[in-house]
């Protein structure tokens, strides 16, 4: 990793801290030593006068042990003084930084502020380092760990109006001229997906805050909200990292309604802290409702403690627990990311920094539980998207589609694809995803830190953003199998072999001409075989007529071997049989009708056999086993015959059994006779077995 | 062997038995001309005391009597074995319906597939 020149020796790169507070309270790299105060033994009464309970305490953060909101003059040095580090890498505007000197707790010590450094593979990011009211924060609009579950614009059926579904917000690009992230989505669906990302982290990954404060620093970033017509809507420190803690202390603070301006007062509820609350606040309300929270927990704590009745004593000791609470809460340190310099800032001007400010986000989650795989997937497959489109590989149509955040109609238009059609994006995704040309392998090894690239690698890229065509059609709770069975492997090696390509593939006529070249070139695995396999392969897992692979198969054929390859596998082996590729095309066609997906005769035409979608995954991985179409089940005389081969060869394993156990009976030279209530079980059996046998059989004349 | 039970084992193999050969063959002789197929060994009395399939790579003429040809390495099978009974399949049966033909005959003959204890067990004469 290249060295800053002023980098100081403890401004190294946070790999890999955990989301979750250790159980020290003191920070581990010491970069904030000058802002916090020792734990001071004289301060808080102890613990031990209430033995016996658990009592929370207020612990200090400020150097005289005080909390209170400092008056907004008081930061008009601090801005002064960062206007000074623009030399050193600050990127801000004045709006930006009154709103930092007026969210730290002591804007004073900014006047002493130096930038940090951090490297990202873009260049540096500037991080400056302070301790700010969670209140004037707020949690990531850009849901990163939610990324995976999603509702995407990208689906031909979602609509804007449709509820109840995490809808996916645009991913925010980066101001032409500032450290900032600019968003140019809907203000309510911002404000819905930080709700929903807050309460979702509260959900997944509860942090203990309010006994403790937020030990490690919030990477903090300056984000803002602009309506289509450039005015400036919302504007935030959003946290880039440190979500789930962010959100614990906000759900920890106390808060009464009359604390709020009285036009938020009416028709919602506002007895707990959410991010959307806070973005209706301006930055000066915000300020007052903390100075409130603070003065409140700070007033309560100085009271004595009450005596008498043991249900006030209780009441009482609620109380205080929930200043303390609060005022524990009510601090983060954070990391402000205040600049960014490209490497090549005559090519990029300030365009990665919204990459660069996610790269860091993705290399600190390495080991996070709760930033589960979809999700870094997820983020991965938009952080190759974006690398590709960085390196010119990709047009910014090319990129939307396969980002798919926004509609994606006019992007799919502009190369000639239908955009009703979910799964010509998915194959367009794939082939991107596939293509070798170019500098491109070298761009996904590196976005996705991977010496060697695979198709495994590449499948999880695809899975992502392909299923954000049927986000929508199909949310996360629905398609368990849809998302292991393409999980399991949904590519195959000559899609990354052969060069091939998507084409406008739109109507029934077209996937019929696409089967016949696919037929045509099979023996050179061409061009149409590729984009036929990609589709038909869709059409079949998306109805879930070919599942991931697993034992289930092999019960629903009586117990025959089939082939229990990934699915990328399987549509690989049916594109080398004729049968296989017309199976292919009545799935594509099938599938966009909505109609059941039939199983085909010996001249290629449906034949609909009533199988359910596993019935008939159990089939077609028997029949690519077998490289035949003859069915199995349905064909009693098959069954039957299977059945007593079972029994039969159930008896000779049996008799061979027995014949081992007298070989060690005799190697071991035993002679006594085993006990009757031993064996007799096994003769129940075996009278049984020989009467029933005779029973069903018929035996020949002279032979009784 | 009987020829009733050939007839009976014949029709497991259904559309893709060759030819119909109900009649035991010595060892050392050819049957016909088949690149694939499924054999039961008998002894002199006539009882089956093996089963077994080809379907090589190379596809000879007269598989199976090579197949059986091969077992004679083996003292116990030379001492044993007497004649076979022919099961010849097309050429183009699939090497599933040929594995599934010789798990049936064993399984109702009541021959082990693999497993040659019993046999050996009887070589010694116990």
């Amino acid at each position: 990793m290249p060295t800053h020149p002023n980098a100081p020796a403890s401004a190294g790169a946070p790999d890999a801290i955990p989301d979750v507070v250790e159980p020290t309270s003191t920070d581990p790299a010491g970069r904030f030593a000058s802002l916090r105060h020792p734990h001071d033994p004289a301060g808080p009464a102890p613990a031990a006068d209430r033995a016996g309970e658990d009592i929370v305490e207020p612990i200090p953060v400020t150097a005289d042990g005080r909390l209170v909101v400092a008056p907004a003059s008081s930061a008009d040095r601090a801005v002064r003084h960062m206007r000074h580090l623009t030399e050193d890498g600050l990127n801000l505007p004045d709006d930006s930084l009154i709103r930092l000197a007026q969210s730290v707790v002591e804007p004073g010590l900014l006047t002493r502020a130096v930038l940090a450094p951090q490297r990202t593979e873009y260049g540096w990011i500037y991080q400056l380092h302070a301790r700010a009211w969670i209140t004037m924060l707020n949690v990531a609009v850009a849901n990163d760990r939610l990324v995976a579950r999603a509702v995407y614009a990208a689906d031909p059926g979602y609509s804007a109006a449709a509820g109840g579904n995490l809808a996916a917000v645009a991913l925010p690009s980066s101001d032409p001229a500032a450290a900032r992230l600019v968003f140019d989505d809907d203000l309510e669906r911002i404000l819905d997906a930080a709700d929903r990302n807050f309460a979702g982290v509260l959900a997944n990954n509860p942090q203990q805050v309010g006994a403790r404060l937020i030990e490690r620093p919030l990477t903090v970033v300056v984000q803002v909200v602009v309506a289509p017509d450039g005015t400036l809507v919302a504007h935030e420190l959003a946290t880039v990292d440190g979500n789930s803690r962010l959100s614990s202390g906000l759900a920890e603070l106390h808060l009464q309604p009359e604390w709020l301006p009285a036009r938020l007062r009416r028709n919602r509820v506002t007895d707990r802290v959410t991010p959307s609350l806070l973005m209706n606040l301006d930055l000066a309300e915000r300020r007052e409702l903390t100075r409130r929270m603070a003065h409140w927990a700070t007033t309560r704590l100085a009271q004595p403690p009450r005596t008498g009745p043991a249900r006030a004593v209780a009441a009482d000791h609620k109380e205080r627990d929930r200043a303390a609470r609060t005022l524990n809460a009510l601090t983060a340190p954070v990391e402000v990311i205040v600049g960014f310099r490209d490497d090549d800032p005559a090519r990029y001007g300030n365009e990665r920094f919204a990459s660069a400010v996610r790269s860091l986000l993705v290399r600190m989650n390495v080991a996070v539980t709760a930033f589960d795989d979809g999700a870094r997937n997820a983020v991965q497959a938009e952080e190759v998207a974006l690398g590709l489109h960085a390196e010119g590989l990709i047009d910014d149509t090319e990129r939307d589609i396969l980002i798919g955040r926004s509609d994606v109609s006019a992007a799919m238009a502009a190369k000639g694809l239908d955009p009703t059609l979910a799964d010509l994006r998915f194959a367009y995704i794939a082939w991107q995803l596939t293509r070798t040309d170019g500098n491109r392998n070298r761009v996904i090894r590196t976005k996705l830190h991977e010496r060697r690239l695979l198709l495994k690698h590449r499948e999880p890229l695809v899975v992502e953003l392909g299923l954000r065509s049927y986000s929508a059609t199909w949310p996360e709770g629905e398609r368990g199998p849809i998302r292991r069975a393409l999980d399991s492997g949904c590519l195959w090696q000559r899609l990354v072999e052969r060069p091939w390509g998507v084409e406008s593939i739109a109507t029934d006529d077209d996937v019929d001409v696409l089967a016949e070249y696919a037929l045509e070139q099979r023996a050179t695995g061409g061009y149409a075989a590729s984009l036929l396999g990609v589709l038909g392969m869709v059409a079949l897992v998306m109805s879930g007529h070919l599942l991931a692979p697993g034992a289930a198969a092999e019960r629903l054929v009586g117990g025959e071997a089939v082939d229990r390859t990934d699915v990328g596998s399987i549509v690989s082996k049916l594109l080398d049989l004729d049968w296989g590729v017309w199976l292919l095309r009545n799935a594509i066609k099938a599938s966009r009708a909505g109609a059941p997906i039939a199983w085909i005769d010996d001249h290629g035409e449906p034949d609909d056999r009533g199988w359910t979608p596993a019935q008939f995954d159990a089939q077609l991985r028997l029949a690519v086993h077998r490289r035949s179409l003859r069915p199995v089940v349905g064909n009693p005389a098959d069954e039957l015959r299977q059945g007593w081969t079972e029994v039969t060869s159930a008896i000779v394993r049996a008799r061979d059994s027995f014949e081992a156990y007298e070989e060690l009976r005799h190697e071991h030279a035993a002679t006594n006779r085993l006990l009757w209530v031993e064996v007799e079980g096994a003769i129940a059996n075996l009278d049984y077995l020989t009467d029933s046998i005779k029973y069903i059989a018929e035996r020949p004349r002279g032979d009784r | 062997m009987t020829p009733e039970r050939y007839a009976a084992l014949a029709a497991l193999a259904g559309e893709w038995l060759l030819e119909h050969r109900d009649m035991p063959v010595p060892v050392g002789e050819r049957s016909g001309c088949e690149q694939r197929g499924v054999y039961i060994a008998v002894d002199v009395q006539g009882r089956a005391c093996y089963a077994g399939k080809t379907r090589p790579q190379l596809r000879p003429a007269a598989a199976l009597a090579g197949r059986v040809r091969q077992h004679q390495t083996e003292p116990s099978k030379r001492a044993e074995w007497a004649a076979y009974w022919a099961l010849p399949l097309r050429s183009d049966t699939p090497p599933w319906a040929v594995d599934r033909l010789e798990v049936d005959v064993c399984a109702r003959l009541g021959l082990p597939l693999r497993n040659r204890r019993w046999r050996a067990r009887a070589a010694r004469g116990g």
